[in-house]
């Protein structure tokens, strides 16, 4: 009904139009105004999330399902009530990190890794050609309807996929399209990555659907009806579509359920989101204007998607239009031509919002996280020796954007004509879901791995492709029905629709709920299993803990090694041209008080800057790849910040320290024992001592007094009596006095206070002397004493008085256990080197091996103490070995029990009878 | 402080909003009675979203209102 030439001419002046704004806003931008800057045209922007898939899909879903279209939306609602403080936490990461596309933040999350963001990025691309392609669907299938004489059966898309590739108009859409994104999403390559041109173009085009999605629901509303009223209450009158009133979709509660899950993780994850949300973002603060202001405009855009619906099913017969197409075909029958016009740029500029951001956002993916990686891999490519990048980059850009539209064109072109514009666009939201775990977990969870996150996107899109994807080829015809049917080689377990016999779901939620258990269970498992490398580790704790000390953080990093500033300044230059590389360099200086002039080597803080400035360029993965071409000594470094950050390695230091302090003790401890022990049996000796002594001391006193009593009661005793007691009495003196003296020498010695009188001493005098002072027990028990000394003895070092009171205390005691009569004792001497040793022996009963040392404790006497106890103190041989030693010799005993003992001490020569025998 | 209060006014709301459009609370609203010439059901999911939106507007703008006065002085006591 309208000409051809106005309707495609209105298109382009639109585009024109748009091309024009985003010229302006970049201008804008570039004076430093910008219009990007202001939290309104953001939460405009967060509007592309309305494709022509809400301008139209919406109205066609409504009108074969009622509200089951709502959840899609309410869904972001009730997401942008956690955006406070979730999105913040990512946008707070992104920023810090410098990321530029969710295939940047996944692979940054888990250690900077090349494959993760590569996986993340063919994931998005897998996954959002056929939602481009439902785009130029749209677009393509709005012109004909405008084009083509009647509206019956208009928009059936198999139309076009019949029609010659030269005449479709969706070829010259996407090219269109893609010249819009090539323009102003690859002007040039910056560090920030923002483009504040198609921004402000998004923006704008958020209003025109809005206005003209409004202005056509008022117009058929009540210009063609009498309101919202009217339009209701004759549907219940209609029985055939009065249920649509109370109905909440075909696929009932969990149908519901899954929509609302599906478009909660698709207003997070969609690429185009997060390049509006995270990349584009200017103002942390503009988010919660946005909370509340997106929300808002999802409502206004649904509020008259179902009157629409309903005018639509009361004015067509039903089957004679596609619903889809409502939106354009009820202002026709209305004979509106400026309201159809409007309603077809609405429906233009949804389709383009979608197509530009989303593909700028893929571009920067595959440019930064699966092209350049590969290509920097490629040593032959001598890609890190090579001047200026940018132009490199740049064109990989423009590549991906053509090849992105391309591609979105080919699957409408083969398999679009299909499916409804809904089911499409599903279709994509269930595969975004996928990153849903990766991305959670990672800034909530730091035991998140590296593998684990690779296996649960992997397992998740595997599950996805074959329970969506699959299907969706197969009901194009591209695989056998029989795959529907009967599942993979006919085993009823594989059915893509009801995988290991789970029923009783519609396909999308039946996929939903395996590719997501698949995914975040295999996440999770693997996580818990493996281990995160450093890089890894660090990247895990800046992500969870970004809103804790955010600047302590970043100067804890990785490098360590050395760089010079002009190698990285020419590194940076070669990414982003010399120009800005000047100004961001100039501007990190100055904002840290550095002389660039005079910087030779550069400081960690300039080396994270660069591989920021680097990452917002390339995407942090391969930017550290860049960064650690030019410092030198890095790989050392890793191993370092290991040692620093391992806190296994921490503990395990520590309790080897506990470990080894705990042993210290512990041989401290013994050694107390030991000394205690010691301590103890002294202190027990020392009982001993005092109760042998008090004993010693009272056996002769009772004997001195009890014969005193005698002698002093019985005046009249006889003489010779008398004289015998008298004798008693003196010898018993004898003895407590000598024991008295021995005890005193005793504790002389053993205090160190004896007066010694050491000098040369002539052996054989001594002995002599001895043998006479013992003489006497000798003849009384008729032992025969052998004491002949040979007369060349040199002369000994020794105290004369106590060396013999050593040799007396030997003879008697060696006389008191020979048996009279065939008792032998004989002293020998011989020389043994500086000492002359002298030997008692005795042939008495010997002594045993165990009591061959006690004997020369105190009061230690061998044999039972009762019935066998021999005469003498028990103090002689203890006193003996005291003086022995201090005379510098030794003292022991050596027996074999019954043939006699032998006594055997050394004395060392005196030195002037050592010279004097060297004389000779 | 108070910036965790507005976190878990936020979330309470969210825990809301799940509750108030969950398939089998709807079902009370999926009747054929009009209310002013609207499905009783359609009225229920729009008002429950425009409660939403009102909460979230009264809680951000609030919190971000107190923000901005937390912040104002900040300039002028860094100058010094």
């Amino acid at each position: 009904m309208l000409p051809a030439w106005l309707v495609l001419g209105a298109g382009f002046g639109y585009l024109c139009l748009l091309f024009e704004i985003a010229y302006w806003g970049d201008k804008r931008a570039d004076a430093g105004r910008s219009v990007v800057a202001s939290p309104y045209v953001y939460a405009l922007s967060i509007a592309v999330y309305c494709t022509a898939w809400t301008f139209y899909g919406s109205v066609g879903r409504a009108a074969t399902s009622g509200v089951d279209f709502l959840p899609i939306y309410l869904g972001p609602t009730l997401v942008a009530v956690l955006w406070w403080p979730v999105m913040r936490k990512i946008l707070r990461i992104s920023k810090s990190n410098r990321i530029t596309s969710i295939a940047d933040f996944v692979a940054s999350r888990y250690g900077k890794s090349q494959l993760l963001g590569g996986l993340v990025t063919v994931i998005a691309v897998v996954v959002i050609t056929p939602y481009i392609a439902l785009q130029l669907k749209a677009v393509s299938a709005s012109y004909h309807v405008l084009s083509e004489s009647s509206y019956a059966g208009a928009g059936v898309a198999g139309d076009d996929a019949a029609s010659s590739i030269l005449g479709d108009t969706a070829l010259y859409v996407a090219a269109l399209m893609a010249t819009f994104a090539i323009l102003y999403g690859t002007r040039h390559i910056d560090a920030t990555e923002r483009h504040d041109g198609m921004v402000t173009a998004i923006a704008f085009e958020s209003v025109v659907k809005l206005i003209a999605f409004l202005a056509v629901g008022l117009f058929v509303t009540y210009s063609m009806f009498d309101g919202l009223g009217d339009i209701f209450s004759r549907v219940a009158a209609r029985p055939d579509i009065a249920p649509l009133l109370t109905s909440i979709g075909t696929s009932g509660d969990s149908g519901w359920i899954t929509l609302m899950i599906l478009s909660m993780a698709a207003i997070l994850f969609l690429p185009r989101q997060f390049q509006v949300l995270v990349v584009e973002n200017v103002d942390e603060r503009h988010l919660g204007k946005a909370v509340w202001l997106f929300p808002l405009y999802l409502l206004l855009i649904n509020v008259f998607v179902l009157p629409l619906a309903f005018a639509g099913l009361l004015s067509f017969e039903p089957g004679s239009v596609d619903p889809d197409t409502f939106v354009l075909t009820l202002p026709m029958l209305a004979d509106s031509p400026v309201i159809t016009l409007l309603a077809f740029i609405g429906g233009l500029s949804a389709a383009t919002g979608m197509v530009i951001v989303e593909t700028i956002a893929l571009s920067t993916m595959i440019c930064n996280d699966l092209v350049m990686p590969i290509l920097l891999r490629m040593p032959w490519l001598r890609l890190t020796q090579r001047g200026d990048l940018t132009r490199l980059l740049i064109a990989i850009r423009r590549g991906s954007i053509v090849l992105i539209l391309f591609l979105g064109y080919l699957y409408f072109r083969l398999i679009g004509g299909s499916y409804a514009l809904v089911t499409i666009g599903l279709l994509s939201f269930a595969a975004v879901a996928q990153f849903a775990p990766a991305i959670i977990g990672g800034i909530y969870w730091r035991g998140g791995t590296r593998a684990g996150a690779l296996a649960g996107l992997s397992l998740g899109f595997a599950i996805w492709i074959y329970t969506l994807l699959l299907p969706s080829f197969a009901r194009s015809g591209w695989l056998s029905e029989a795959f529907l049917t009967d599942g993979l080689f006919g085993i009823a377990l594989l059915n893509p629709y009801a995988l290991f016999g789970l029923t009783g779901f519609d396909p999308l939620a039946h996929a939903l709920f395996w590719s997501l258990i698949g995914n975040a269970g295999v996440y999770v498992a693997v996580s818990l299993t493996t281990r995160q490398s450093p890089t890894e580790r660090i990247q895990a704790t800046r992500f969870v803990e970004a809103f804790q000390q955010p600047a302590a953080r970043d100067r804890r990093g990785l490098w360590r090694g050395q760089a010079s500033y002009r190698d990285l300044h020419a590194l940076v230059a070669r990414f982003i041209g010399r120009e800005r590389a000047d100004r961001a360099f100039a501007g990190h200086a100055a904002a840290r008080g550095l002389n660039l002039a005079k910087l030779a080597a550069a400081d960690v803080p300039l080396l994270h800057f660069t591989e920021r400035l680097l990452a917002g360029a390339i995407g942090a993965a391969s930017a550290r790849v860049m960064v650690a071409s030019v410092v030198k000594g890095e790989n050392l470094g890793l191993e370092e910040v290991m040692a620093i950050l391992d806190e296994a390695s921490q503990v395990i230091e520590y309790s080897r320290q506990l470990e080894q302090k705990s042993a210290e003790l512990e041989t401290a401890s013994a050694e107390l024992r030991a000394v205690n022990a010691r301590l103890k049996e002294l202190d027990r000796l020392k009982d001993d001592f005092i109760a042998t002594v008090t004993h010693e001391l009272r056996t002769p006193l009772t004997s001195i007094r009890s014969f005193s009593e005698i002698l002093h009661d019985n005046p009249d005793i006889p003489a010779e009596q008398r004289r015998e007691f008298l004798g008693i009495i003196t010898k018993e003196s004898g003895r407590l006095t000598r024991l008295i003296n021995q005890v005193l020498d005793l504790a002389k010695i053993d205090a160190g206070r004896f007066d010694w009188q050491i000098g040369p001493v002539d052996l054989r005098g001594v002995v002599a002397d001895a043998a006479a002072a013992v003489g006497g027990l000798f003849s009384d028990k008729s032992v025969t004493l052998a004491a002949g000394l040979p007369d060349d003895l040199p002369q000994v070092r020794a105290d004369r008085d106590q060396l013999m009171q050593v040799f007396i205390n030997l003879l008697s005691n060696a006389v008191k256990f020979c048996r009279s009569g065939t008792g032998r004792v004989a002293v020998t001497v011989r020389r043994l080197g500086a000492a002359l040793e002298i030997r008692v022996v005795d042939n008495g009963p010997g002594i045993a091996a165990q009591d061959l040392d006690t004997i020369f404790e105190k009061f230690r006497q061998v044999g039972d103490a009762l019935t066998n106890k021999p005469a003498g103190s028990g103090l002689g041989l203890p006193i003996s070995r005291r003086i022995i030693e201090h005379f510098g010799g030794r003292i022991w005993a050596e027996s074999r029990p019954g043939h006699g003992a032998v006594f055997i001490f050394t004395i060392p020569i005196a030195a002037q009878a050592q010279t004097l025998e060297a004389a000779k | 402080m108070r910036e965790s209060r507005t976190g878990e006014r936020l979330i309470a709301i969210f825990l809301f909003g799940c509750l108030a459009i969950d398939p089998p609370l709807m079902a009370i609203f999926r009747t054929e009675i009009l209310i002013a010439g609207v499905p009783v059901l359609f009225l229920y999911l729009f008002a429950v979203w425009a409660v939403l939106i009102g909460l979230l507007a009264l809680i951000i703008e609030r919190e971000s209102r107190s923000e901005r006065e937390r912040n104002v002085p900040d300039p002028a006591a860094s100058d010094e």
